[in-house]
């Protein structure tokens, strides 16, 4: 018990912030992302508590978090754009922006947010949260190559979207 | 164009920046870990233990085994026990059903719409599931801490008014004083170093939280008059402990004379070896019960499959 409590206590430092960024990219709303994280670390300790082992923390984190966003979606209603502003949702044109004035990191992750998802998860993890091909292929079910391909045509949107140089 | 520019790389590193606030991060490992101590590791030995654990007679007759193939650790199996037994249950599984509802509970202060579940689900199910006197003083050492706790983030929010801090105190006497019980008995069972501990531990922590439960006033000086004192709280029940020490002698003698009888009935009358025999399958049913918790949570189908699905990979 005391064994699984730490390296449970140490997976939380070590990546609940990766997963929280993770989390924010996808569903757009801190709150939400904050809620996704939590249950991610709950059913994760579920998990262990019912006599289980995690050897790969990393992969196994992204894996939860993504089938717990994937249900967050499935149980959502639609929101309209309308609906999304008049809850103070305002969409950030890339155009007027430059990395290097006045954004900040959810800002950042908006801006990412707005490549197409298969391009924007393979970017985000290889690029930002500097997971290997190899770890975002085990979490999103797909071939090392195919994710070699999304990361290359996401940073080739990625540029389309984002111009300055 | 396989590597980032630099423009790229720069907002990329933007990206990174974002991340959870410090009060955010702790708030939400200290519930992580609420919830991580009322949701003990079933180990393999407790779950034999529960699978070998007088199957039912339902389960032992021929003509049932056939319908109930799992052994005495079926659902229906556990229905059937006694009156104890089944509110356990009954609590546990309100509780798993209820999981979502009582972990988002669990970081909830005095005033918030989701407190009482905190105080009377979440806590009621950690102090019923603590077995022994040891655990059971920790457990109220656990709640009183959280109630010092609740007092210094309500201050900290400058939310602490006199009805939540009256509501603050009186719990946290009710607490210690359960907790002072629970660390008499101890004694009485001769275990006085554990009771020693578990006293020690508590007061430090509780030291922990008195500066949080200053209130400070506009012009920087100490509000006396709104603050929680620490000393008069925990004065107080020393002096209820005092008072428990002197009955020391007298409970111990009830204590050897309850056994006595106990030691004669057990020879005169076979009923009462049957009744001990009962309490001991509670204990028993209290783990079980445990057991049937892990497979209410345990009935998600899509997260339990990513879990699963990643661990496969992963291996």
């Amino acid at each position: 018990m005391k064994e699984a409590k730490e390296s449970f206590e140490q997976a939380y430092a070590l990546y609940a912030d990766a997963l929280f960024r993770y989390a924010l990219l996808k569903v757009s709303d801190r709150e939400t992302a904050k809620d996704v994280l939590q249950d991610t670390f709950k059913k994760t300790w579920e998990y262990i508590a019912a006599g289980n082992t995690i050897t790969h923390w990393r992969t196994f984190l992204y894996t939860a978090a993504t089938r717990l966003i994937i249900d967050h979606y499935r149980k959502k209603k639609t929101l309209s754009l309308d609906l999304l502003a008049d809850a103070g949702f305002e969409p950030i044109d890339p155009h007027t922006v430059s990395p290097e004035i006045a954004i900040d990191g959810e800002q950042a992750i908006a801006l990412l947010g707005q490549l197409p998802p298969d391009y924007r998860d393979a970017v985000f993890m290889r690029h930002v949260d500097e997971l290997s091909l190899s770890e975002i292929a085990e979490i999103t079910g797909e071939s090392e190559n195919t994710i070699a391909v999304r990361v290359h045509r996401g940073l080739q949107k990625l540029k389309k979207l984002f111009p300055y140089e | 164009m396989n590597e980032p520019d630099t423009q790229m790389n720069k907002l990329f590193q933007k990206a990174k920046n974002a991340s959870l606030q410090h009060g955010e991060k702790e708030a939400m490992h200290g519930a992580l870990m609420s919830f991580v101590e009322s949701n003990p590791i079933v180990s393999a030995d407790e779950k034999t233990k529960i699978a070998t654990a007088q199957p039912s007679p339902l389960v032992m007759n021929p003509k049932s085994t056939r319908l109930y193939k799992g052994g005495g650790n079926t659902l229906f199996a556990l229905f059937n026990k006694q009156k104890k037994t089944r509110m356990i249950i009954a609590l546990l599984v309100a509780f798993g059903l209820t999981a979502g509802t009582s972990f988002a509970a669990q970081s909830t202060l005095p005033g918030d719409t989701l407190y009482p579940v905190k105080i009377h689900l979440n806590e009621g199910v950690e102090a019923l599931v603590a077995v022994g006197a040891k655990a059971d003083a920790e457990v109220k050492a656990k709640h009183a801490l959280t109630r010092l706790e609740e007092a210094g983030k309500l201050n900290a929010e400058g939310r602490l008014t006199a009805e939540h801090k009256g509501e603050v105190e009186q719990r946290f006497r009710e607490h210690v004083k359960e907790m002072y019980e629970d660390l008499h008995e101890l004694r009485v069972q001769g275990d006085g170093e554990t009771e020693t501990r578990v006293r020690g531990e508590f007061k430090q922590k509780a030291e922990k939280h008195r500066k949080h439960l200053l209130v400070v006033s506009v012009d920087g000086s100490a509000d006396l008059e709104h603050s929680i004192d620490l000393n008069d709280l925990l004065e107080e029940e020393d002096h209820d402990r005092s008072d428990l020490d002197e009955e020391d002698d007298a409970m111990a003698s009830t204590t050897l004379r309850i056994n006595n009888d106990r030691e004669d009935a057990q020879d005169a009358d076979e009923k009462d070896r049957d009744d001990r025999d009962d309490e001991e399958h509670d204990d028993v049913e209290v783990r079980g019960s445990i057991e049937l918790e892990v497979h209410t949570s345990a009935e998600k189908p899509d997260i339990s499959k990513g879990i699963r699905s990643a661990v496969d990979l992963s291996n």
